[in-house]
């Protein structure tokens, strides 16, 4: 298991990325996570899918970044959404809200279609 | 050049102000009201609670400046009120050089600081500008009180996270016996309830190679190695001053410890270290934390104590299978009757122990008139024991019509064909005899057996000789003696689970008992003998559980 965590940009289309995370969503890992979206919501990215494929845990911190990130692409008239999670994660994200204006998918694509609006 | 106050348009951007708004974007609005309504024309915003957030208009501080502000607010905590004219100066310093009345505006409702900002003019109309700032302290209450109310949701759903991950962990402990799984979910469930950096658990576990299990998130804290140079309680350290036994060295700023034992008996330590906060430091372990760790450290015992159980009911089932296959091969090699053969009279039985040993014996007329008879006694108990008595008796079956003229020749083919069998050092001990009623003649081969005892009107005699265990040396050598019997000679066979069997005391039957009885039992018949000799066996031992099989074959020549 790793404790430092790894983000992988994609960018399926001009409105919509993809970060692929591997390792441990904490503070640290949290701010990595937000560099990366603000930087893309700074280049008029606001849609984003975060891919948690390789990610096993996350904590309290995390969380809360996780939602100043969703405040803020909501701000922005963005989406969140989240794909691939683990049962713990997921159940995790439920309890802590994060569940309520992010959406959660089992997989990359119909998580996508969403972002596009090809899906509600 | 100074502009004139507007205190409407103040008013109006405050009331423009989103409610949800947070951080600088919100600092930045209720600055530029401010400004508007004292009719300044720069400032500079810092937020009390978070000294790292702040909003600048008109002027663009160096970062230095914003840094040493950072620093007073967070030192000055969140009621400051008030700045060094220097640092206040310096924040509004532009290309004009910095304004020489500099004024440091607090905004506060119920002795908080909601707000401190820096103007470079004081309000052009105090009255006015009063109620600006009553407006902005207003809304800055709300939100600060809205941010308390989504803390204190945060706090809540937190909690039932907690909750909800201690039931998780108590489901999975009842749905599988898995503990490596477990102790995966258990670290990371502790590690990531406690917002800790790393973790580490051990248990011990005879089952795998070194005894322990061991589990880790990020570097290793514990040398698994140690587990007794750890406290047996839960363990705060949250100073380096605090670290004991094997806490000294793992690499981490804090640590708190977890025991995880059973009815007082210590199988492992949960560790997590290094809680982490949203500034990036490392805060102190509290007794929350401590409420947190012991009761995933008991869920860990718990699981541990399930699995330890439940392997050992699956060894226990596993064991009770193997001694009924074992006792139901023995059952089936053993005679169940002896035959009637020319010139003897023969008894015997056998009692085999819980655990099903590898006793054997057996009786085979031959063509001739001769008849051989056995009593064997192979290493080990269970199923392999069987199985190898299987062998020896089909060994003997087979040979038995090739002939038994050279005694030595056929226990050596028995011997060849163990060596090249048996794999895992299983031997065989054997008494093997040949009785022929015309000569009257007794050949008799012993191969690491326990003498049989032959008693004669001279007395009782022990016939040890023969060679070594079946199936054990390769260069072993065999030899055969002979006896001649009279009328009402008896041999009495047996294995050491006669002799050797135990009472309360831990003392033997031994030797001298069973010639004592068999000496007394001359009068008797063989069967009668033989009963005896189980029973006294019986009496000796009075109940108490014996881990060898008892066998006795008593040979008596008419």
């Amino acid at each position: 298991m790793s404790e430092t965590l790894k983000v992988i940009v994609e960018r399926p289309d001009a409105k919509v990325a993809i970060l692929r995370t591997d390792g441990y969503i904490n503070n640290t890992g949290g701010e990595e996570i937000a560099r990366q979206a603000y930087a893309l919501m700074s280049g008029g990215v606001n849609h984003l899918l975060l891919d948690l494929e390789k990610t096993k845990i996350v904590n309290s911190i995390g969380i809360s970044i996780l939602i100043e990130i969703l405040e803020k692409l909501l701000d922005q008239g963005g989406r969140l959404a989240f794909c691939r999670l683990t049962p713990t994660i997921e159940k995790t994200f439920q309890i802590m809200g994060l569940a309520q204006y992010a959406r959660l998918f089992p997989a990359p694509d119909t998580a996508i279609a969403w972002l596009r609006g090809e899906s509600e | 050049m100074r502009g004139g106050a507007d205190v409407l348009g103040a008013h109006a951007r405050l009331a423009a102000i989103d409610p949800a708004a947070s951080g600088e974007r919100l600092l930045g609005d209720v600055l530029s009201a401010l400004i508007a309504g004292a009719g300044a024309s720069r400032g500079v915003a810092v937020d009390p609670v978070h000294p790292s957030r702040h909003a600048a208009v008109g002027v663009s501080p160096e970062p230095a400046v914003l840094e040493r502000l950072g620093r007073h607010v967070e030192e000055a905590g969140p009621s400051v009120v008030t700045l060094p004219a220097e640092l206040a100066r310096a924040l509004l310093t532009g290309a004009d050089g910095g304004p020489p009345d500099a004024r440091v505006l607090p905004l506060t409702a119920q002795d908080e600081t909601l707000l401190l900002a820096v103007l470079d003019a004081p309000p052009a109309d105090p009255v006015s500008f009063a109620s600006v700032t009553a407006h902005a302290a207003s809304i800055l209450a709300v939100i600060r009180m809205s941010e308390h109310v989504q803390r204190a949701d945060f706090e809540l759903k937190y909690r039932v996270w907690e909750l909800q991950s201690l039931y998780d962990v108590g489901l999975s402990i009842a749905g599988t016996l898995d503990f490596d799984s477990l102790a995966d979910d258990i670290l990371l469930k502790s590690v990531s309830l406690l917002n800790a950096r790393n973790g580490t658990l051990v248990v011990r576990d005879e089952t795998r190679e070194g005894g322990v299990l061991a589990k880790h998130f990020g570097a290793p804290l514990l040398d698994a190695g140690r587990l007794d140079e750890l406290p047996d309680r839960v363990y705060r350290c949250n100073t380096p001053e605090e670290r004991i036994g094997a806490l000294v060295g793992a690499p981490a700023e804090k640590l708190l410890l977890a025991p995880i034992a059973a009815e007082g008996r210590s199988l492992g330590v949960l560790v997590v270290a290094d809680k982490e906060n949203r500034a990036g430091g490392i805060d102190d372990f509290t007794a929350g934390d401590v409420r947190i760790l012991s009761l995933f450290g008991n869920q860990a015992a718990i699981a541990l104590e399930n699995a330890r159980l439940h392997r050992e009911s699956v060894e226990k089932e596993r064991m009770e299978r193997e001694i009924e296959l074992a006792a139901s091969i023995q059952k089936t090699i053993l005679p169940a009757s002896l035959p009637d053969v020319p010139g003897l009279r023969l008894a015997g039985g056998n009692r085999p122990t819980r655990q099903v040993g590898g006793d054997y014996f057996d009786v085979f007329p031959l063509p001739d008139g001769q008849t051989a008879f056995c009593v064997a006694d192979v290493s080990g108990k269970g199923v392999p024991a069987a199985l190898l008595v299987s062998t020896v008796h089909a060994c003997l079956r087979i040979l038995l019509d090739t002939g038994i003229a050279d005694l030595p020749g056929f226990v050596g083919r028995i011997h060849r064909h163990l060596l090249g069998f048996s794999s895992t050092r299983k031997f065989v001990t054997l008494f093997l005899a040949v009785y022929d009623p015309a000569s009257r003649r007794l050949r008799f081969l012993n191969a690491g057996h326990n003498p049989g005892l032959l008693l004669t009107r001279d007395g009782p005699t022990l016939l040890a000789s023969g060679g070594p265990p079946i199936g054990i040396l390769p260069q072993a050598v065999y030899r055969e003696a002979a006896v001649v019997l009279a009328p009402g000679d008896t041999l009495v066979l047996y294995t050491d689970g006669i002799t050797e069997a135990v009472n309360a005391a831990d003392e033997e039957f031994g030797m001298q008992r069973l010639i004592a009885l068999a000496l007394e039992g001359l009068g008797e018949s063989p069967s009668v003998l033989s009963s005896r000799i189980f029973g006294a066996v019986s009496e000796f031992t009075r109940g108490v559980a014996q881990y060898d099989d008892q066998t006795v074959l008593i040979a008596r020549a008419c």
